[in-house]
């Protein structure tokens, strides 16, 4: 049996979810669509809290940590990539205020390695029918969001990741991973690219930023 | 030899897809430990589903999250979602049956947060489904660092929900001392698993501890109230710490469906002896003089009612200059419906309270009693105090015929643009059916008092007249009140 829903933000932040968490142990550390004991973040390779958000915070809606690459994405999602635009500002301030609480170690919750992980900021969308995101749209998005990194005085990897859920015709739900990059980060990149591709079963997109500029 | 295996299905909605998953996992773990096969997947890339299998049966489990975004919600469950979204519903899809509902709250909860989740269980109750509510027993708040436990009017509501429902309506506690915010601590994660699970079991068939299950949580819920009872009320009525094990049996055979004599149960708040309404001196009733307050206050010191909590009901003072917008907000909105109210909202009254409501920091508090709750024993009483001080409103003479019953008053004393928000309907809801608005040996008439808001804030303007907002909030308070007293009209509605 077929069941017709109707796509919103939180399936497409539980559909990379449950991707992540299939394929890479202990990765997903936060969720901004629960309440209640899952509001903080968490470490789930210790089973302890590591950050607990004030309720005036802006949040993330997605934190993954990819240990083998020593990545932590820090995602703004929203059902439509139109509607990440506007946020691309605040999801850089975000960023900037995460990155501290994740570089510090805490004993016996987060540790060195952990601690050492690069922090690559993320987008994610949802595309389906009626929610159309073309590659214009998209690379026009990244070029946007690492121009407002740049005036948040940002000082990480040039490197941005795109979380991409697909809603097909038959309510089916996909993922697939976009990766863009400047050239010094070709390596890292390229890592995070074909781990998202083992992570989702399609192939990344991988666009160096340099191309357009 | 093949044998033929029954199949059943279950739906397991929640208020989002993690909720939804965590409750299939956790049926999962149960099976597992019971002997069964099982296999987990996802249908249509993100749907989680379960498959329990043991020699003679099948369950198969959907998971659902994000209830109205799916297009097969079952039109039942829409509805009583109108009272609020709990985090858990279980389904059988075959027969539609709703089999029950958890709230599962993880907030430290301190003072009346506990009951902001009361109104969307009470309206599953109403709606003929059992309801379980997971509440930390102990919780370290993030401001002090200092370890809470909840009051008990959840208690007082599930048990007061069986005797009106006949359905179990359970409260189960998580974390301890050494580890409060901690599931896997405390008996009630673990109880609510194994409900969960002797639920499923009782509605295929198979053999359960359901019974057990339900009548040790009802004794737990009934020592929480033993032992915490003391620091919430002034008074309480008729109560006995030696008999817990007779209440809870009275209780887990009505909600289990036999005859039980409910005159032998506790909480019957119109048998309390005048004897023990709390001593209170005449300075300690009224905030602010405005008649109705003036007259509740005068019927507290002749005895005719009483304040049944210990605490003060001291709401957070704004700013002068925000009240005086507030003020004004509710002045316009009230002025645009005038045709339709009783009065003119009073800008006398609202001067008063800039007036006598300052504070010496320089704020305003709109505090009118000193406690938000008052039992009368008989409605004539607050009724008569009523009618002689609001002479501008229009009164039904069919008010009598409720004179005989007793009555609760709560004063909802703020002053905001939005009616009965959180967490004041899910206090409504609980001191309403706690006070026995529901109880058939007490009908309690129940009386909302808002000394400062305007109707308006609770209807908008149609072509010919208002009508009440479609909200979870009015919602609630079509469903608890009987006598609302508004700035600017006096509205009558219920009178079960």
């Amino acid at each position: 049996m077929t069941y017709d829903f109707k796509m919103v933000e939180g399936f497409g932040v539980y559909k990379w979810t449950i991707d992540f968490e299939r394929s890479l142990d202990n990765s997903v550390l936060f969720t901004n669509v629960t309440g209640g004991e899952w509001k903080n973040i968490r470490n789930p390779r210790t089973e302890s809290v590591l950050h607990i958000p004030r309720q005036v915070d802006k949040r993330a809606d997605l934190i993954v940590i990819l240990r083998q690459l020593g990545v932590i994405l820090i995602t703004e999602a929203k059902d439509d990539i139109k509607k990440l635009k506007g946020d691309l500002r605040t999801h850089s301030q975000v960023i900037k205020d995460l990155t501290s609480v994740f570089s510090r170690v805490q004993h016996g919750v987060w540790n060195s390695e952990e601690s050492g992980s690069t922090i690559v900021p993320a987008l994610l969308w949802c595309k389906g029918p009626g929610m159309r995101a073309t590659g214009i749209q998209v690379t026009d998005l990244f070029y946007a969001f690492e121009s407002k990194l740049k005036q948040s005085s940002y000082t990480g990897p040039e490197i941005m990741v795109g979380l991409e859920v697909i809603k097909d015709e038959r309510q089916h739900l996909s993922t697939r991973g976009y990766v863009f990059f400047r050239e010094t980060w070709k390596r890292k990149a390229s890592e995070i690219a074909n781990l998202l591709s083992e992570v989702t079963g399609n192939e990344s997109l991988f666009w160096d930023l340099n191309l357009d500029s | 030899m093949h044998t033929h295996k029954q199949t059943h299905r279950l739906q397991v909605w929640g208020d989002n897809p993690f909720e939804s998953q965590y409750a299939i996992d956790d049926l999962v773990s149960s099976a597992e430990e019971s002997g069964w096969q099982v296999y987990s997947d996802f249908a249509q890339g993100f749907i989680p589903v379960a498959k329990l299998e043991n020699d003679s049966m099948i369950v198969e489990i959907e998971g659902f999250g994000y209830y109205r975004q799916w297009k097969h919600l079952a039109r039942d469950l829409d509805t009583i979602l109108g009272d609020g979204k709990v985090d858990q519903v279980f389904i059988y899809p075959d027969t539609g049956k709703i089999d029950f509902a958890i709230e599962d709250s993880s907030a430290t909860m301190t003072g009346n947060q506990f009951q902001q989740r009361l109104e969307r269980i009470a309206g599953f109750a109403i709606g003929g489904v059992p309801t379980a509510y997971l509440v930390p027993g102990f919780a370290v708040k993030a401001a002090d660092g200092g370890i809470r436990s909840p009051n008990i009017w959840a208690e007082i509501t599930a048990l007061q929900l069986m005797a009106a429902t006949k359905l179990p309506h359970l409260v189960f506690y998580f974390g301890s001392r050494e580890n409060p915010d901690d599931k896997r601590a405390g008996q009630g994660g673990r109880a609510l698993s194994a409900y969960r699970w002797a639920r499923l079991l009782d509605h295929i068939g198979l053999p359960n501890n359901l019974v057990e299950l339900v009548s040790s949580q009802i004794k737990v819920m009934l020592k929480q109230i033993a032992q915490r009872k003391q620091i919430l009320f002034d008074v309480f009525p008729e109560w006995d710490d030696s008999l817990l094990e007779h209440y809870s049996m009275m209780y887990a055979k009505l909600c289990l469906g036999h005859d039980v004599d409910v005159d032998g149960l506790p909480f019957n708040w119109s048998k309390v002896p005048k004897s023990q309404y709390p001593a209170i001196g005449e300075k300690e009733v009224v905030n602010i003089q405005l008649p109705l307050a003036q007259a509740m206050g005068r019927d507290i010191l002749d005895c005719k009612a009483y304040f049944p909590i210990a605490g003060k009901s001291v709401g957070r003072p704004s700013s002068f200059k925000a009240m005086k917008d507030n003020l004004t907000k509710q002045i316009q909105a009230s002025r645009a419906a005038r045709e339709y109210l009783d009065r003119s909202y009073s800008v006398d009254e609202a001067n008063q309270l800039l007036r006598e409501g300052g504070t010496p920091a320089g704020n305003v508090s709109p505090t009118v009693m000193e406690k938000g709750i008052i039992v009368y024993e008989r409605f004539r009483d607050f009724r008569k105090s009523l009618e002689a001080s609001i002479g501008w409103a229009r009164f039904s003479p069919g008010l009598q015929r409720f004179d005989h019953r007793p009555a609760l008053v709560f004063v909802a004393g703020n002053v905001v643009q939005q009616f009965l928000r959180d967490p004041f309907a899910g206090m409504l809801a609980s001191y309403a059916i706690s006070f026995g608005a529901w109880d058939p040996r007490q009908e309690t008439v129940v009386i909302l008092y808002c000394p400062w808001q305007s109707a308006m804030v609770a209807h908008t303007m149609k072509k010919n007249g208002i009508e009440p907002r479609k909200s979870k909030t009015t919602a609630a308070w079509l469903r608890f009140t009987d006598l609302t007293i508004f700035n600017d009209a006096v509205i009558e509605g219920g009178f079960r």
